[in-house]
């Protein structure tokens, strides 16, 4: 009797036994197996190489150069391995980084809670990496990752047009999740890096790694092949450096500013400078919230695209529009003498209409009026055309529109048609022709669209669109697609009408106000212009392009508060025309007192340029 | 040493389901402690070295006629009690807990000699003719020679090893004649401070006095005495639990409630679950356990061995082993019944219940039934004292085996 009782407990607790092994291995072997599987098995993102940046002869301008940072690398989202380590192996790790408890625990929390390995620091330098792998076995969860981190070697060069490539942000992974975003992800947010991001990008590898329980790799998980990553396109520029760096040099004491420089024959952008710059490397790396905020808050905005974002009036550039609406619809001849001649001013409306030169200057033909600039010639050339056939004639000369420039967020500018007097509810003055005509008024043009009108008088209406890439190249399979756009949106005017423009123009030059962008063995063409600035000094802009009998580069210089553009932006072209077409000048540009002067880390305020023979500055 | 006719008399399903069980253990010691590609072979060599000196010590504990155990029992209580006494003062001191006397090699577990010494003092104390068991006076005597070192082994603190007392006072108490329902009746209390701590309240236990009171219907005497009983554990409870430390406190919520805390006592049970379930019907492979292999499992050569058997041998791997225990106990409790000696006759079912109460206790925890409360598994799991006192332990089996037909 006592002997079954005992027998029976005795059996049925090895019964119980068997059974709670049963339960796990045989009912719920599916849930452990999985369970046991999110424990060992961690998915590793193998990171794209973004696409590299070239110039037009292969010099590198973005780069990849990886970064190294110390993770805590969280265990699989499902996996019972636990996110977290102890308070001494925190205060080891707290020593060898450098880093308060607070900041060590917030990082392991942050990564437990994302799932998502989260560093404790990035861009560690190489000592601080070894004392890291030596106690690695010690700090379970930690990591050494590579973080893919973009490089710029001409670093402020060109920096506007690169724009900058940095880490996603949270509210950027929000909207961008299902396009294959992952927190990490670089991305771009600026310039060629942003609008050119789908090339760029690359897809992401993976592969499954076996872990121990600290969380560290062991091997790769063989039954399941590695994905390799698909590395981004790289893209090839028209951008030419050496005359991005002759411009930018040119350029140097300009304190804000723009120059835009396009091949006519393709619409090629071939440099493109805006001052004040900035360093896309420092964006790289991450910027801290007070750098940032000195960025936004600086009032020379270094951050703006000028070429693209910033228009201004286009002063007596705008003459070069005046004459071809003008000798387009039949209102003047190139030998037209307008019945009032110069006298330093014209009187329309009851009101008065300075000229520039208060001496005046005669009875002029359109050549001459061009050369030397007449506002009286071209009030009266604006009343001649009218408002409405001249700002039409703006537009389809692409003013007033984006240019469709391979950049992001450019700006349109303004033409003041009648249909934009209407829109906005106001009425032309009588007089706001004669304003218009002369590039016043309520005119605005890009920098970009000012170089866009130079190349469209260079290439006679024929000039493609303007653009920066030319190639984009798989780095993998080394095909090559040719991007460059071939559609030119002529303009219908005659070749007369043209040849009557240019040969004013290189009067400009020649015989005019542009006398100090001159090269010596070259025709070069080109127009001054001073913009009037209610908020300071004139804006002083020159249009150009070279060679006059076959035009290579057609160029626009806008520097901010510069006074005339005689003065300030004329010689900028010149130097740059003599880099691009005769090649280098070793003493750098001469108006430029010290050359010497570009290495310092703060050019000294502008040299006064002498006044030379020149006439004047429109 | 022994005559022939002894030998004849060996009972060969024991030894081979102990040796059986010895041999899994070094081998799953060996695939616990290396994994593929780091091969560490001291750990096997050393349980190796153990099992060894198991089989010398059983061979010898044999070969001694068991009334000199019984002769012996008095003076070996005495020793263990002073060495349990002994170790709450210069103890060594291993997770929050004084449970080794010595150092280094010469490390021991006070309270597995003790569990000896108390098995052999219960039986020779039992073995009394005089001893009658309906009255109630003649509880007292084994009670108190359980509750000592029990009560010892509790404040090193050492839950687990301490309730072995309690299971081999109650077996041998049955074995030697207590009525069931009397047992019942005192096995109510235990039942009564597992209620307390899963419902944190003491209407269950209450309900669970009246009703067992209501079923067994005991003498008035029995019940006004079970009564003071269990109403003075219900009011105790809460001061020993405000008294247990604080890792016993965790151990039982989270045995109570495992989802808590996953990443704090709950981690081993969750892991130790991992790897029986993910072993499957057939398991992952001899030395190819992940959960053992990449280090997720902790004390995967000691207590949560068997885990490491069911990663690697699945279900089937269990079932053997699960079989062998069964083999070994049903021989011991047929010992028991068949000993013509009664003093041989509560040994062997001494040492049956404390064995079964050692796989129970063990396998239970792997399996997420029972709290982590640190019992090896015996013959099984790596480890010195407890490997040696269960191989004595199987010693006195055999020697009860020998020597059954003796009166």
């Amino acid at each position: 009797m006592r002997f079954q009782r005992v027998l029976i407990l005795l059996v049925a607790g090895m019964l119980t036994l068997v059974l709670g092994a049963a339960r796990l291995q045989l009912l719920q072997h599916d849930k452990y197996r999985d369970l046991a599987e999110r424990n060992w098995l961690r998915l590793e993102i193998l990171r794209a190489p973004r696409g590299r940046i070239f110039d037009t002869s292969g010099v590198l301008l973005a780069d990849n150069a990886p970064a190294f940072s110390v993770v805590f690398q969280p265990s699989p989202v499902g996996s019972t391995r636990p996110d977290s380590m102890a308070a001494d192996r925190r205060a080891l790790l707290g020593s060898i980084l450098d880093l308060p408890d607070s900041v060590i625990k917030g990082v392991i929390k942050e990564s437990s809670r994302t799932g998502v390995p989260q560093p404790f620091r990035h861009d560690v330098p190489d000592n601080v990496l070894a004392a890291v792998d030596e106690h690695l076995s010690e700090l379970p969860g930690v990591d050494i990752l590579t973080e893919p981190r973009r490089a710029y070697p001409e670093s402020t060069r060109a920096a506007h047009v690169m724009g900058y490539a940095g880490e996603i942000s949270q509210t950027e992974l929000d909207s961008l999740e299902e396009k294959g975003y992952r927190p990490g992800d670089l991305i771009g947010r600026a310039g060629l890096e942003a609008s050119y991001e789908r090339e760029l990008r690359g897809e992401d590898g993976r592969k499954i790694l076996v872990v121990n329980a600290a969380g560290r790799r062991v091997r790769l998980f063989e039954e399941e092949k590695p994905i390799m990553p698909v590395p981004g396109h790289d893209l090839v520029l028209t951008l030419d450096v050496k005359l991005q760096r002759a411009l930018e040099l040119a350029m140097i004491n300009v304190k804000q500013g723009s120059a835009v420089a396009i091949d006519p024959r393709t619409g090629g952008v071939l440099a493109i400078v805006n001052r004040p710059s900035f360093d896309p490397n420092e964006f790289a790396r991450g910027l801290s919230r007070a750098r940032w905020n000195e960025f936004v808050n600086d009032p020379s905005h270094p951050l703006l695209d000028r070429a693209i974002q910033a228009a201004y009036p286009p002063g007596s550039t705008f003459k070069v529009v005046t004459s071809l609406a003008g000798l387009a619809e039949g209102a003047f001849t190139p030998d037209t003498h307008f019945p009032a001649s110069c006298g330093g001013g014209y009187t329309y409306g009851g009101r008065f209409y300075k000229c520039w030169d208060h001496k005046g200057h005669g009875s002029l033909s359109l050549i001459e009026a061009l050369a030397h600039s007449c506002d009286v010639y071209y009030y009266q050339a604006g009343l001649r055309i009218g408002l409405d056939r001249l700002t039409t004639w703006a537009r389809r000369l692409h003013l007033g529109e984006r240019s469709g420039i391979d950049l992001p967020q450019e700006r349109s500018g303004l033409v003041p048609t009648l249909d934009w007097f209407e829109k906005v509810g106001r009425k032309p003055t009588g007089g706001a022709v004669l304003n218009i005509a002369i590039g016043q008024g309520e005119l605005l043009i890009t920098p970009v669209q000012l170089a866009m009108l130079a190349a469209t008088v260079a290439s006679r209406g024929r000039v493609p669109h303007p653009h920066l890439v030319k190639e984009i190249r798989d780095p993998q399979t080394g095909v090559v697609r040719h991007v460059e756009p071939t559609d030119t949106k002529t303009v219908d005017i005659s070749g007369q009408n043209w040849d009557v423009v240019m040969a004013a123009m290189e009067k400009v030059v020649a015989a005019g106000t542009a006398a100090r962008a001159r090269v010596p063995g070259v025709r070069v063409a080109g127009k001054t212009g001073t913009a009037q600035n209610p908020h300071g000094n004139d804006h002083a802009l020159f249009i150009a392009f070279a060679p006059v009998d076959a035009p290579r580069i057609a160029l626009a210089v806008v520097v901010e508060n510069g006074g005339h553009g005689s003065d300030a932006a004329a010689p900028v072209a010149g130097y740059a025309f003599q880099q691009y077409l005769m090649g280098d000048q070793p003493n750098g540009p001469a108006f430029i007192a010290n050359p010497k002067v570009v290495a310092a880390p703060k050019p000294p305020p502008a040299p006064v340029p002498t006044p030379a023979d020149s006439t004047d500055a429109d | 040493m022994f005559d022939r006719r002894l030998i004849r008399q060996i009972d060969w399903a024991l030894v081979g389901a102990a040796l059986a069980l010895g041999t899994i253990g070094v081998l799953m010691v060996f695939s616990a402690t290396s994994v593929p590609g780091k091969i560490d072979y001291a750990f096997a060599i050393r349980q190796c070295l153990w099992l060894g000196i198991g089989v010398v010590a059983a061979v010898a504990v044999a070969s001694v006629p068991l009334r000199v155990y019984d002769a012996l029992a008095p003076w070996l209580y005495g020793l263990s009690i002073a060495c349990l006494a002994a170790v709450l003062v210069v103890g060594h001191e291993m997770y929050g807990a004084k449970r080794w006397l010595g150092g280094g090699a010469f490390r021991f577990q006070p309270s597995e000699l003790g569990k000896l010494a108390t098995l052999l003092l219960l039986a020779r104390v039992l073995d009394d003719k005089r001893v009658n068991l309906s009255r109630m006076r003649s509880w007292v005597r084994p009670a108190l020679v359980a509750l000592i070192p029990m009560a010892l082994v509790l404040k090193e603190p050492d839950l687990g090893t301490s309730l072995t007392f309690g299971v081999l006072l109650a077996a041998m108490l049955y074995w030697a004649g207590l009525p069931f329902r009397t047992l019942a009746l005192f096995a109510v209390p235990a039942v009564n401070a597992a209620l307390f701590f899963i419902t944190q309240g003491i209407w269950a236990s209450a309900i669970t006095v009246l009703a067992a009171l209501a079923l067994i219907r005991p003498r008035a005497q029995t019940a006004i005495f079970a009564l003071v009983l269990n109403a003075a554990i219900l009011a105790a409870m809460p001061i020993v639990w405000s008294h247990l430390e604080p890792y016993q406190q965790g151990r039982i919520e989270t045995f109570l409630n495992p989802g808590n805390d996953p990443y704090g006592s709950g981690y081993q049970i969750i892991q130790s679950r991992i790897a029986l379930g993910s072993g499957g019907p057939f398991g992952r492979g001899y030395m190819h356990g992940t959960q053992k292999g990449l280090e997720f499992l902790p004390m995967k050569h000691t207590d949560f061995i068997f885990s490491v058997v069911g990663e690697e041998l699945g279900f089937w791997g269990v079932t053997l082993v699960i079989g062998l225990y069964t083999i070994l106990l049903m021989r011991g409790l047929w010992l028991a019944r068949v000993a013509r000696n009664r003093f041989a006759s509560l040994v062997a079912l001494g040492v049956t219940a404390a064995i079964w109460y050692h796989v129970m206790v063990n396998i239970l925890m792997t399996v997420g039934w029972a709290p982590v409360t640190g019992l090896p598994l015996p013959l099984v799991s790596y480890g010195g004292t407890s490997f040696v006192v269960t191989c004595v332990e199987i010693g006195l089996l055999l020697n009860v085996s020998l020597r059954r037909q003796e009166y």
